[in-house]
């Protein structure tokens, strides 16, 4: 079964500019696929389409159908929203966007306790959770005292104990420092979980994903192997993206 | 990053107090406190006796006395209102130190400084043995309504933020030369305040919409506080402070 399914995905803000021209995509399970784009072509609009958060029910403007495994989303079913929601992790770019309660064990005990979890079993996926991304240390911690790096490591566990079939990473290497940076990549490598990552960071989407789609103005413009991608300097200018100074994509 | 610690009212420590499931400490400190304020203001035995209980919660608390003082300066404003009165409440005068006042403003004062005085130590020692968090655990199982508990739940969290990001945009504008002398301040403070509520508003929404991507439908879940529920002896370990306070106003009126 396809993991994530988007089927001619259509949006227009209440303002009407219209950020999804129509968006297809099709994501197999187990598969760590990159979605690359400029600001403003549509990644955060179309990241908030995956779990139903988009489009508002009622509103008009919005098209085209999003399917997590068995599942379509639909704005009106309340019940099929949170399986969905289950189902897709969101992690977003900032994490104190994400982590909203005084300690952080708390704020990875959030999305579980929502499911109707309690007692000792949520406290075994709180710590499940925390292991995973390395941070058990920081459990009673209040996550203003922690680092960005820690913080973000935080978020992916928030979303890690829901156990998600897919897990959705917006800008995830943004700000960090370079060893931030490579553990995050490590632990991300080492869950084993459908990953779609939102990012312009294009050697981070090389070396976590080996498939990329190119995200311009509300389209996908490109689909195929990230490498390839990558090396083919024309269609990477065509769309405001470029490799940085002095990277070469390495070869096989 | 480093703008402090959001609970500084809190004395750690490991007392019995300390232990006590917060909405026993909240409930306990409010049913003390409206037993004093019930109290008529000529029953001093009864005050000296509240007092008794205050100066041994303290002490089973250990918090220090220098600390409760320091702190209780928040009721000075009041204070100040309670000295006036003798001088300027009408009625039949007495003389104190040699100065001409009133006996009916003289009960008024002692009335609100008394009270007062009390009431500020019972929060105190609420607050000092009580992280903020718990305070609003408390309230929840209350059964305060949710609106309340949970924005003063998203200040805890995030008045550090928003006061870094407050101190960053005030750094940026030193950078550019701004007069930091306090009237000449102003212009750009008004400006950054404007932009600051933008921010706070806008991370409000990214907050929002993080929650419902778990699951949020507009009750946070009981399940994530639910390991210290209070139990029956602390409820009753609880009971005794306004039970004590209430028994003494009886046994108090009833020989007066």
């Amino acid at each position: 079964m396809t993991a994530l399914l988007l089927d001619d995905v259509r949006y227009t803000y209440p303002d009407g500019h219209q950020a999804l021209h129509g968006v297809s995509l099709r994501v197999e399970p187990g598969e760590r696929v990159a979605l690359l784009g400029p600001n403003g072509a549509g990644k955060t609009t179309l990241v908030l389409h995956l779990n139903g958060i988009l489009p508002n029910a009622g509103l008009t403007g919005s098209g085209g159908t999003v399917s997590v495994g068995d599942r379509t989303v639909d704005p009106r079913d309340r019940a099929g929203l949170a399986e969905i929601r289950r189902r897709v992790g969101l992690v977003f770019q900032d994490p104190d966007d994400q982590l909203f309660l005084p300690t952080v064990a708390e704020d990875v005990a959030f999305g579980p306790a929502n499911l109707g979890l309690r007692g000792a079993e949520l406290g075994r996926r709180v710590d499940e959770a925390l292991a995973a991304v390395g941070m058990s240390d920081v459990k009673e911690r209040a996550p203003h005292h922690l680092s960005l790096g820690q913080r973000r490591r935080v978020a992916v566990a928030t979303v890690l104990a829901m156990r998600p079939d897919l897990l959705v990473m917006d800008e995830p290497s943004s700000n960090l420092d370079p060893q931030a940076r490579r553990e995050l990549a490590e632990i991300v490598l080492g869950l084993d979980v459908t990953l779609l990552m939102v990012t312009h960071d294009l050697p981070y989407a090389l070396q976590l994903c080996p498939r990329s789609v190119i995200l311009d103005e509300g389209r996908i413009v490109a689909d195929g192997p990230t490498r390839e991608l990558l090396a083919d300097a024309d269609l990477l200018a065509r769309h405001r993206l470029e490799l940085p100074y002095g990277f070469a994509v390495p070869v096989a | 990053m480093g703008a402090g610690h959001t609970h500084p009212m809190y004395v750690h420590g490991h007392s019995p107090v300390h232990h006590l499931a917060p909405e026993v400490k909240i409930a306990a400190s409010v049913l003390f406190t409206i037993v004093v304020v019930a109290t008529p203001r000529e029953l001093l035995p009864a005050f000296g006796a509240y007092a008794l209980i205050v100066a041994v919660l303290a002490v089973l608390a250990r918090v220090p006395a220098g600390w409760l003082a320091r702190r209780s300066l928040i009721e000075l404003p009041f204070v100040a209102t309670a000295a006036l009165l003798p001088f300027f409440a009408a009625g039949p005068t007495t003389t104190v130190l040699g100065l001409s006042v009133a006996v009916e403003g003289l009960w008024a004062g002692w009335n609100i400084l008394v009270k007062g005085t009390l009431g500020v130590l019972i929060a105190l020692l609420l607050a000092a043995t009580t992280p903020a968090r718990d305070v609003l655990i408390g309230l929840d199982r209350l059964r305060t309504p949710q609106a309340i508990t949970q924005i003063a739940l998203f200040m805890l969290r995030y008045l550090d933020v928003l006061a870094d990001e407050a101190r960053r945009m005030r750094i940026a504008r030193l950078s550019r030369l701004d007069d930091p002398r306090f009237l000449w301040q102003l212009t750009g403070f008004a400006a950054g305040l404007g932009t600051l509520f933008l921010r706070a508003f806008e991370r409000g929404e990214r907050v929002f919409l993080a929650m419902r991507s778990r699951g949020y439908t507009g009750r946070l879940p009981a399940a994530l506080h639910e390991g210290s529920l209070a139990t029956a002896r602390q409820w009753a370990a609880g009971a005794a402070v306004p039970v004590l306070a209430a028994a003494i106003l009886l046994v108090g009126r009833s020989t007066l």
